[in-house]
């Protein structure tokens, strides 16, 4: 059995930043969601979320597209399978996490063994 | 950022085409008023003025709202099935109503306006469910249309009784998408503040780096 420490560290680092947890977890709850959007429900500035968005990209956690509506440029972006897969497999991780950690002793983090 | 937090924002985008309230739920609830002023007060002068300004409401208000979600809060695509549920469910509602119009007052007696009630209702409370239990207001206002159609005023009530229950479903139509869209407006701006606090720790932390 793995140490809280190694379960931790095996968390996808990609995936469990804050600010790209919560555009994966927006864009796992729809189809696809355009820049403002996911700007509006993150708060980030233009250029944080452009960032943020071009590193899932290159990680192929989502798929960016863009088209043109009333002669203006929309951006929309979605998750690939492997970025689907990606965020059910870290809420599971995190899941397992959390129950494993309400057996944690102090001063211990050895995960408690029955018997 | 919480738990919490994501779990907010999972909800917010798979439920925000339906808690676009000024888009949807309010326009469809003036159509529903005026179809109820048309029974309520007749043929009058008065009930087409109405009727004509509950219309051009719903649509000027349908296409202002339309424009104003998407220059505020950008667009989500939701799978087809998702969020089409609800409002076929609804539309299936409305077409029974218009046929029992169409047909004429044999269905007028004194249960029908409790049974629509009842329809109206159910429909409110199958949103609620839809949503996970959450936005309790629906299933407050589910629950306000049930005890008014258990009045015994719904049936001692002047003029069209079938006018007035469809009156009252609008105006909860109506109550319901504002409710929807102060959630909405509101959600939107406290989801966006914890994460300026980590952009912002973050920026900080840069700063400090650098020294």
């Amino acid at each position: 059995m793995s140490t809280p420490f190694e379960q931790i560290a095996s968390l996808d680092r990609m995936v469990h930043e804050p600010t790209r947890l919560a555009i994966l977890t927006a864009l796992s709850a729809c189809e696809r969601a355009d820049f403002l959007f996911l700007q509006r429900i993150t708060g980030l500035t233009k250029g944080n979320l452009s960032s943020h968005l071009s590193k899932l990209e290159e990680a192929g956690l989502v798929e960016i597209e863009k088209r043109f509506v009333d002669k203006k440029t929309q951006t929309l972006a979605r998750l690939t399978g492997t970025g689907k897969e990606a965020v059910e497999s870290y809420w599971k991780d995190m899941e397992a996490l959390r129950k494993s950690a309400s057996g944690w002793l102090p001063g211990n983090l050895r995960p408690a063994t029955s018997g | 950022m919480n738990p919490k937090d994501f779990d907010r924002i999972r909800f917010i985008t798979r439920h925000f085409k339906e808690l676009e309230g000024l888009e949807r739920t309010v326009p469809t609830g003036l159509l529903s008023l005026s179809v109820g002023f048309s029974g309520f007060f007749g043929e009058s002068f008065l009930s087409i003025l109405l009727v004509i300004a509950c219309w051009l409401g719903s649509f000027l208000l349908r296409r202002r709202a339309r424009s104003y979600y998407r220059a505020i809060f950008g667009e989500v695509e939701q799978p087809q099935t998702s969020s089409s549920i609800p409002w076929s469910a609804y539309l299936l509602v409305l077409m029974i109503l218009a046929l029992v119009f169409v047909e004429g007052g044999g269905l007028r007696s004194d249960v029908f306006p409790r049974l629509l009630l009842s329809m109206y209702s159910a429909f409110f409370m199958c949103l609620w469910i839809w949503r996970g239990y959450r936005r309790t207001q629906v299933y407050w206002l589910a629950l306000g249309i049930l005890f008014l159609g258990a009045q015994p005023f719904v049936s001692i009530v002047p003029g069209d009784r079938l006018g007035f229950v469809i009156f009252l479903s609008g105006a909860a139509m109506i109550l319901g998408g504002l409710l929807d869209h102060r959630f909405l407006v509101r959600e939107m701006d406290q989801l966006a503040a914890p994460l300026h606090e980590i952009e912002a720790s973050a920026a900080t932390a840069g700063m400090e780096t650098q020294r």
